[in-house]
C-alpha cells in the first residue's frame, strides 16, 4: 500500500514548495511508493482524505490558516513542520517596530504551527534543504523514527556527564536546572558554573566541561549547600577520619562557633549537648576556636580571608591589596570543624554538614551537657564584611587605614556558609536570625567574633539550606 | 440569468480566489488573495541597509532573486554606490535563471494540466524535470541557493566566484537546449481559447529581457504608446488604489489605464528595437507578435519563447563573462541620508523597490510594487471580457465550463500571491 503524502501551504513565500519541485524529490516519491494526494500548487487534492504524512509550510496568520492547519492535523498521522515559518513563525513574525506591530495586530500575528497543534517532526531552514526532507521521509517510511531534524525540539536523551573538582562533584543526570548554583557561583564572584546548550537541552556545566578548579571554582561549597536535589556532592572523607580517630591519630576537635551555632539551630541542641556529641564520636578534647584569632598576626591594612575560598576570590578581584589567609594554627593530632568546605585542601577539617550526619548516626537522645575544654577567640577591632563591594569601600576609607577587614564571601556570612548543616527551615532570613541567637549564646562572655551586619541574599527565595 | 461563481484557484503560487457575478448583461469579476498580508515594508523599517535584501528576498520564494536584486539596486543608488559591469551581468544572469526556472515550472506543472496534459504523462514530464533540474543546479551554482539568495550585498558579490563555476553553468545549460525546444514545441502546439484583450497596454523595462547592463536609475519604461523615465516619480506613474468594492489594492498606470506586464509585454516591447537575436527567435517572435497583442492567453506562448530567448542570451553573456573583473565597493563613511529606487524585470513583470535611508544607513521608509499587484486589474477586465464572450455563445450556459475557462485565464497570467500580499491591507 502506498504512503499518502500531502503538502500544505499556509502563510509563507512558497519557497520551500518550489524547492521540493525537483526531479530528485519526485523520483524519490516514486521510489518509496509515495502517492502525492494533496498539493494545491500542483492542483492535487480534494476534501475528504486522510494523509499518512503531511508537510506543512508556512505560519498561522489568519483564521483561514488555522482552519486549514487543524483540518490537516485531524487528517494526518504524521505532521511535519517544514521551513522556518512553520517552525518559528518566519520573517513575518518579526515585529521590530510599532508600525509593524500595529499592522500585525490588524492582520494577525504570525505564529509557528506548534503553537496550535502537535507537530511530530521539524525540518529547519529558510528555505528547507530538500535532502533533509527526503531523509526525514525515508526514515519515516522505513519506520526508523529517530531523525536529526527533531533533535532540537524533542527531549530525547539529555547527555549526562559529571563535572568534578578536588572537593565537589556535579552530576548533571540528577540536575533539574533550577539555576541556584549558577546564581550563587556568579554572586560569589567565581563564575565557574553556567548554563550550557539551548532550549530544552539547557544544562549546567563549566566551560567545555572542564574540571571545576580550572574553570575558576574556589571550593566555597555554596552550590553544594544550595542544590535542592543533591546533584552537587562533596567528596566526603568521614570514613577515613573515623578510622583515624579510632586509631588514636586524631584526639582534639577545634570547632568554629559558627559551626556550633548552625548545629544547635538545625538539630535543636544545647551547646553542651553538641560538645558531648562531638566527644562521643571519639574526640578526647573539644575546643571552641575561631580562626579570627589568627588576625592577631596581621599588621592591619590588609584584607583577611576567612577561608581559602575567600583568599582565591580576593586575589582575583582585589589584586592590588595584600590578602592574609587566616590559617588555623592547630596541633597535628587535631581536626578543624568549620562551616567552610574549602579548608579541606589545607588542614585536617570536617564540615558542619558531615559532623551533623555523624551526630545523627549516633543519635541525639540522652546527650549529657559538657563544657568545652577551652575557648579561643578574638575580640579586637575587626570589621566583618560579606560583600566584595563592601571590601572595596572599607579599603578606600582614608580615616582608618589600618583596620582589619575580614571578608566572608558567603551571602549572609559564615553562619550561612557552604558547609553548614541542613536546617529544617526554608526561610534563610529566619535561619540566619536563629543562628545569630545561638551564636550570641555561645559567645556570651567569650568574645570570639564581632557580629557585623551581614546581608542575606534576597534572590534565593527558597533555598534548602 | 444571474450566476455567482466562486473559485479558489489552485495551481498558482499562493492562495487566491476569483469571484464572478453575472447578472444579465453585467459581468463582474473580482480577483482577490486569500493569504494574509505579511507587511514586509514595515518589517524592514528601522533595519540596517545590508539586512534589507535578505529580508525582502523572503517576500516570495518564487522570484526571490528579483526581489534580492531590486532591493540591492535601490540601496546601492541610495548610498551612491556604482557596481561594475561584471557584477551587474552576473546578477542579471541569476535573475534570468530564476525567470527561466519559474517559466519552466509554471508552464510544465501549472499550465499544461489545463490543456489535457497530465502529470502522469511520462513523455513530457521527464523532459520537464530534466530542464528543471539543470536550471535549478545552475541557479544553485550562481546564486548560492535556489530561493532566498545570499551571494551578493549592496556593493558587489561576497563570494569569490571562480571561472570554472561559470564554465560549468554554461556546460550544464548547453546540455538542455534540445529539451527546452522540445518543451517549446509542446507548449506552442496548444490550442488557445479565443479572447480579445480589452486593455492592450503593455509595460516593461526598456530592452528587457536580453539587455540590462548598465542597470541604474533613472529607468526607462516602455508602454505601448509612451515611454516613461521612472525614478522617484514611480508613484505618479503606477498608482495604487482601492477600486470599486474590491477588497485589495489594484495598481493602474497614470491616466487610469489598466495594463499588463510580464513575458508578453516584454516580448512586444522588445521587438521595438530588438537586436542580436538568432533568426529562429526573430521568426518566432515575429510570428506570434500579433497574437500576443490580441490574446491574454498567449502569455503562455510568450513565456516559452522568452525562455528560449533567455536561454540563448544566458549562454552568450555567461561564456563571455570574466569573473576576474568582479569587484566589491563598500559604502563610504559619510552618508547624509537619501533614497533609492530599484526596478527590475521579475519573472512576472516589473518590480519596483524604493527605500529611504537615514544618515545611520537605516531604512526609514520602504515601498514595494510587485508585478502581480500591477496586472491583477488586467486579470479582472480580461476575465470579464472572456465571460461576456462565453455568454454570447452556447458554452456560456455551462457554469463549470465558465469556471474552468476563467481559472485557465488566471493561470495563464501566472499571478504570484506571496508577492501580492506583501503589504496589501484587507478591508474589513
Amino acid at each position: 500500500m502506498s504512503v499518502r503524502l500531502a503538502v500544505v501551504p499556509l502563510s509563507s513565500c512558497d519557497g520551500c514548495q518550489y524547492n521540493l519541485l525537483n526531479e530528485e524529490f519526485l523520483d524519490l516519491l516514486k521510489g518509496l511508493n509515495v502517492k502525492l494526494v494533496s498539493w494545491p500548487l500542483l492542483g492535487l487534492g480534494d476534501g475528504a482524505e486522510t494523509y499518512d504524512i503531511a508537510l506543512v509550510e508556512g505560519s498561522v496568520m489568519s483564521s483561514r490558516d488555522l482552519k486549514t492547519l487543524l483540518d490537516v492535523r485531524r487528517k494526518s498521522r504524521v505532521l511535519v513542520a517544514m521551513g522556518a515559518c512553520a517552525l518559528l513563525g518566519g520573517v513575518q513574525a518579526w515585529s521590530s517596530n510599532s508600525i509593524s506591530r500595529k499592522l500585525m495586530s490588524e492582520a494577525g500575528f504570525s505564529r509557528p504551527i506548534n503553537h496550535y497543534v502537535k507537530v511530530d517532526h521539524y525540518v529547519r531552514g529558510c528555505p528547507v534543504n530538500v535532502g533533509e526532507v527526503i531523509k526525514l521521509l525515508k526514515s519515516l517510511i522505513s519506520g526508523d523514527l529517530i531523525y536529526v531534524g527533531s533533535r532540537r525540539f524533542n527531549y530525547v536523551n539529555r547527555d549526562s556527564f559529571k563535572i568534578s573538582g578536588s572537593l565537589l562533584e556535579i552530576e548533571t543526570s540528577k540536575c533539574v536546572v533550577c539555576g541556584r548554583c549558577v546564581e550563587v557561583c556568579s554572586l560569589i564572584g567565581a563564575r565557574a558554573l553556567n548554563y550550557v546548550f539551548k532550549g530544552i537541552q539547557t544544562n549546567i556545566s563549566t566551560p567545555y566541561q572542564e574540571s571545576l578548579e580550572s574553570a575558576g571554582c574556589v571550593n566555597c561549597g555554596l552550590c553544594f549547600a544550595y542544590c535542592p536535589v543533591g546533584a552537587v556532592s562533596l567528596k566526603t572523607r568521614t570514613e577515613d577520619l573515623l578510622d583515624k580517630i579510632r586509631e588514636g591519630f586524631l584526639r582534639t576537635a577545634y570547632v568554629e562557633p559558627e559551626a556550633l551555632a548552625s548545629l544547635m539551630e538545625s538539630d535543636n541542641l544545647e551547646l553542651g549537648q553538641v560538645i558531648s556529641a562531638i566527644k562521643q564520636i571519639g574526640f578526647t578534647k573539644v575546643f571552641i576556636y575561631s580562626n579570627l584569632y589568627e588576625a592577631k598576626n596581621s599588621v592591619g591594612g590588609e584584607v583577611l580571608a576567612r577561608s581559602p575560598a575567600e583568599f582565591s576570590i580576593l586575589s582575583k578581584q582585589v589584586p592590588e591589596h595584600s590578602v592574609y589567609l587566616l590559617t588555623p594554627r592547630i596541633p597535628q593530632d587535631s581536626i578543624y570543624i568549620s562551616q567552610c568546605v574549602s579548608w579541606r585542601n589545607v588542614v585536617n577539617s570536617l564540615t558542619t554538614r558531615e559532623l551533623q550526619s555523624l551526630i545523627r548516626e549516633l543519635g541525639t537522645e540522652e546527650l549529657d551537657s559538657e563544657r568545652p575544654d577551652g575557648v579561643v577567640g578574638y575580640g579586637e577591632d575587626i570589621i566583618v564584611v560579606s560583600e566584595l563591594k563592601d571590601v572595596r569601600k572599607a579599603l578606600s576609607n582614608p580615616e582608618k587605614p589600618f583596620r582589619k577587614i575580614v571578608f566572608e564571601a558567603c551571602p549572609g556570612g559564615c553562619l550561612l556558609g557552604g558547609g553548614q548543616s541542613i536546617s529544617k527551615y526554608n526561610d534563610l532570613t529566619k535561619v540566619l536570625a536563629r543562628r545569630r541567637d545561638m551564636l550570641k549564646k555561645i559567645t556570651t562572655g567569650n568574645p570570639v567574633s564581632q557580629d557585623g551586619e551581614r546581608s542575606v541574599v534576597n534572590c534565593l527565595t527558597n533555598p534548602t539550606l | 440569468m444571474s450566476i455567482k461563481l466562486t473559485s479558489e484557484v489552485v495551481r498558482v503560487a499562493g492562495e487566491s480566489e476569483i469571484l464572478v457575478s453575472i447578472d444579465g448583461e453585467r459581468v463582474k469579476v473580482e480577483y482577490d488573495s486569500l493569504a494574509s498580508p505579511r507587511s514586509f515594508e514595515s518589517l524592514v523599517t528601522g533595519r540596517k541597509y545590508w539586512e534589507v535584501p535578505y529580508v525582502v528576498s523572503r517576500v516570495c520564494g518564487v522570484c526571490s532573486h528579483a526581489h534580492f536584486w531590486a532591493s540591492n539596486l535601490a540601496i546601492e543608488s541610495a548610498l551612491g554606490i556604482k557596481v561594475d559591469e561584471a557584477t551587474s551581468t552576473l546578477r542579471d544572469a541569476c535573475n534570468k535563471l530564476q525567470i527561466l526556472q519559474n517559466h519552466v515550472i509554471h508552464l510544465g506543472f501549472l499550465v499544461l494540466p489545463d490543456y489535457g496534459y497530465s502529470m502522469r504523462n511520462d513523455k513530457y514530464v521527464s523532459t520537464l524535470l530534466k530542464v528543471n533540474r539543470v536550471v535549478n543546479e545552475a541557479l544553485r551554482l550562481l546564486g548560492g541557493r535556489l530561493t532566498n539568495p545570499n551571494v551578493y550585498v549592496p556593493g558587489g558579490f561576497t563570494e569569490d566566484l571562480k571561472q570554472p563555476v561559470i564554465k560549468r553553468v554554461v556546460n550544464l545549460l548547453g546540455s538542455v537546449g534540445n529539451d527546452l525546444r522540445e518543451l517549446a514545441n509542446i507548449i506552442l502546439s496548444i490550442e488557445l481559447p479565443e479572447l480579445e484583450d480589452p486593455s492592450p497596454e503593455y509595460v516593461s523595462l526598456r530592452n528587457s529581457p536580453s539587455v540590462t547592463v548598465p542597470v541604474e536609475g533613472p529607468y526607462i519604461i516602455d508602454s505601448s504608446k509612451n515611454t516613461y523615465t521612472v525614478y522617484e516619480n514611480y508613484r505618479e506613474i503606477f498608482v495604487e488604489r482601492y477600486l470599486d468594492l474590491s477588497t485589495s489594492k489594484k495598481c493602474l498606470m497614470t491616466g487610469e489605464k489598466v495594463f499588463h506586464t510580464g513575458a508578453r509585454a516584454r516580448l512586444i516591447n522588445y521587438l521595438k528595437d530588438g537586436s542580436g537575436l538568432s533568426s529562429e527567435l526573430r521568426y518566432l517572435i515575429a510570428r506570434y507578435e500579433p497574437l500576443f497583442k490580441k490574446n491574454p492567453f498567449s502569455n503562455i506562448y510568450a513565456k516559452i519563447i522568452e525562455s528560449l530567448l533567455i536561454y540563448e542570451n544566458l549562454l552568450q553573456t555567461l561564456s563571455s563573462l570574466d569573473t576576474g573583473k568582479l569587484s566589491r565597493v563598500r559604502p563610504g563613511n559619510s552618508f547624509s541620508g537619501g533614497f533609492g529606487v530599484g526596478v527590475v524585470e521579475a519573472p512576472r513583470g516589473l518590480l519596483i523597490h524604493y527605500y529611504e535611508l537615514n544618515p545611520e544607513m537605516r531604512v526609514i521608509k520602504a515601498d514595494i510594487i510587485t508585478p502581480t499587484v500591477m496586472f491583477s486589474k488586467h486579470i479582472e477586465v480580461s476575465s470579464e471580457a472572456l465571460i461576456k464572450g462565453l455568454l454570447a455563445s452556447e458554452e456560456g450556459r455551462d457554469e463549470s465550463l465558465v469556471k474552468r475557462f476563467v481559472e485557465a485565464l488566471v493561470r495563464a497570467y501566472d499571478p504570484c500571491i506571496p508577492c501580492a500580499v506583501h503589504v496589501i491591507k484587507m478591508k474589513r
